[in-house]
């Protein structure tokens, strides 16, 4: 479970702590693969052409929200996502014919089961674990890069990167495109994991946990949010492993881990902002030898007045 | 639908909304955040009149102040305890703060009271007819008391000397710190203001529906668009914009016009729409918001 979160939350990683995006909607696009892949799947087609169109989907919905919005502060961007997480979730309840609305799809098979039998959870946690391997390295790979360079520019000075010349709503949309696919794969991850979904698992909970995962961990550092990942998940599960000894009825162990959670949050907030591993900061160092070098950047910064 | 009937059916909605728009509007203005945690401020209101009223057998009307009074006491108590740890940090950081503190308020109500629904024993309500539509005597209560609380705080503003203090916050911060004013007290004022509407907001929706722990949450769309509609920050925003959402919602749900009748099943989503509606075409909101 670990794995399949640290997925998501390095998805939304990448929108929030690089982008400086306020998505609370991230489970719209968990949603969006966990359902496509698993109504796919069950329809008899491949289980990697089920995550993938679970993928463009999300793609596109990414894209839909990203229109409206891209000019927006953080705070309506927060209140838009989850408006719009909202609407899917609502969406997907009320029409029965796609997906059995709030009785949610039972039974999803689990891929390659056959194969495995037994020692099928171990398959599967090696599965999570490639991928996400191959997510972080990918989204590792993407921040080093230009791309990332600007999306990091975006969060801390949106006007400037515009003087620049980028333009503003592509970045911002492709940010919010790839942490949508990834958190897609995420979403079919966990489907077929758990083999029963249903509008009730995306709820809103489940991005404020994910938020959480980030801000615990260290957002803006992938690092830090795969710790942040874990240690959440071990909360979570650890508070329901709880429960067999503590002769509590389950839903005021339900209640208290989501409080457990909520303080969580406040606490590291106000202690710790950064998170348990802040993000690096990459610092452009000047060679002080020679004087060409520092010649150059203040000229540069005043622009071309010259 | 008869018009009165849908007059009424929008006031009583626009004043449930309203009381918790004001205490969001008043945290946005003073205190500069999203703060999601006054919906489940509103939840924890309701709570508290069920413990006095139907836990201790409370008079309804005393277990209601009782619990407005506790409610923004335990507001003035989280400015203390967290916010005010937050007064230099970004707004986004606040806000997601009050995020967590929304979830723990909702996880509280969930451990002291469970999960199941619960109600303040009223009973079926015996509807009049008046000028031709049916209401029942707790709604017509509910925008009563919405609006002598509203009438109340217009006064407590412009009245009174706190309420002077907090528009003078309002306005210019510095300024009314120069002159005086000691801007920490007022923003304990204010949060115990805005988790008092809060809770009034709560209380009227108990009456007139269920209980339950996510009852402040689910409304968070709702109230935000209140917010945004009226202008973020202005009080009298909160009160106008709610009023349009109301009639937007109930005249949408309404209109049967050839045969396309919006489905009552996505009435959430109508917030929706007229968020990004209002986004698109007024991000000011319908008064203005105030510039800090």
């Amino acid at each position: 479970m670990t794995g399949i979160f640290a997925i998501v939350a390095l998805s939304l990683n990448f929108q929030v702590g690089l982008t400086g995006l306020s998505n609370f909607g991230q489970a719209a696009f968990m949603m969006i693969g966990a359902y496509t892949s698993a109504l796919m799947y069950m329809a008899g087609i491949p289980f990697i052409f089920g995550v993938l169109a679970g993928m463009v989907i999300s793609s596109l919905f990414a894209l839909i929200i990203a229109l409206p919005s891209s000019n927006l502060r953080a705070d309506y961007w927060a209140i838009v996502s989850i408006a719009a997480a909202e609407s899917l979730r609502l969406f997907i309840n009320n029409e029965k014919w796609l997906a059995e609305g709030p009785f949610g799809l039972r039974g999803i098979p689990r891929p390659l089961f056959s194969l495995f039998g037994d020692s099928y959870t171990l398959f599967y946690l090696f599965f999570v674990l490639v991928c996400l391997g191959l997510v972080y390295f990918a989204l590792e790979r993407l921040n080093e890069s230009p791309f990332g360079r600007v999306l990091r520019g975006l969060r801390e000075t949106e006007d400037l990167m515009e003087a620049l010349g980028k333009n503003v709503f592509r970045f911002k949309a492709l940010a919010m495109i790839i942490g949508g696919l990834v958190a897609a794969l995420g979403g079919s991850l966990y489907a077929h994991y758990i083999t029963f979904i249903s509008p009730e698992t995306f709820a809103p909970e489940v991005t404020f946990l994910v938020w959480t995962m980030i801000i615990v961990g260290g957002s803006g550092n992938a690092k830090g949010v795969l710790v942040g990942a874990l240690v959440i998940t071990l909360l979570n599960t650890s508070t329901r492993l709880l429960k067999d000894f503590l002769y509590l009825p389950s839903s005021l162990v339900a209640a208290l881990r989501t409080l457990s959670i909520g303080l969580l949050t406040i606490v590291f907030v106000v202690i710790r902002p950064e998170g348990i591993l802040p993000e690096r900061k990459h610092v452009v160092s000047y060679s002080g030898a020679e004087e060409g070098a520092e010649a150059k950047v203040p000229g540069r910064a005043l622009g071309g007045g010259k | 639908m008869q018009v009165t009937q849908l007059v009424f059916n929008i006031l009583t909605r626009a004043s449930e909304l309203a009381l918790i728009g004001i205490s969001l509007t008043l945290v946005y203005d003073l205190l500069d955040f999203a703060s999601f945690a006054q919906n489940s401020f509103a939840a924890l209101g309701a709570y508290i009149v069920l413990f006095f009223s139907v836990g201790l057998g409370m008079n309804l009307i005393l277990a209601a102040v009782l619990a407005v009074i506790i409610t923004g006491f335990l507001g003035m108590l989280t400015d203390r305890g967290i916010f005010r740890f937050l007064r230099k940090s970004s707004a986004f950081i606040r806000m997601v703060a009050s995020i967590g503190l929304a979830q723990g308020i909702r996880s509280l109500i969930q451990v002291l009271w469970g999960g199941q629904i619960k109600d303040y024993g009223l009973g079926i309500q015996e509807p009049l007819r008046i000028l031709g539509a049916t209401v029942t005597p707790i709604r017509i209560l509910i925008v009563v008391v919405a609006a002598v609380a509203m009438l109340g705080f217009h006064l407590f503003l412009h009245r009174t000397n706190v309420g002077r203090s907090i528009r003078a916050t309002s306005d210019n911060r510095e300024l009314a710190e120069a002159t005086g004013i000691d801007t920490e007290r007022v923003v304990l004022y204010v949060w115990f203001l805005a988790c008092a509407f809060a809770a009034i907001g709560g209380i009227l929706i108990g009456l007139e529906t269920q209980l339950r722990p996510s009852m402040g949450q689910v409304l968070l769309l709702a109230t935000f668009c209140v917010v945004i509609l009226g202008g973020i920050g202005n009080v009298y925003g909160a009160m106008v914009g709610s009023l349009i959402f109301a009639a937007a919602e109930n005249i949408g749900l309404a209109i049967n016009v050839g045969g396309f009748q919006f489905p009552v099943r996505y009435k959430p989503a109508l917030a929706f729409i007229v968020l990004i509606l209002t986004l698109l075409i007024r991000p000011t909101g319908v008064l203005g918001r105030k510039e800090s």
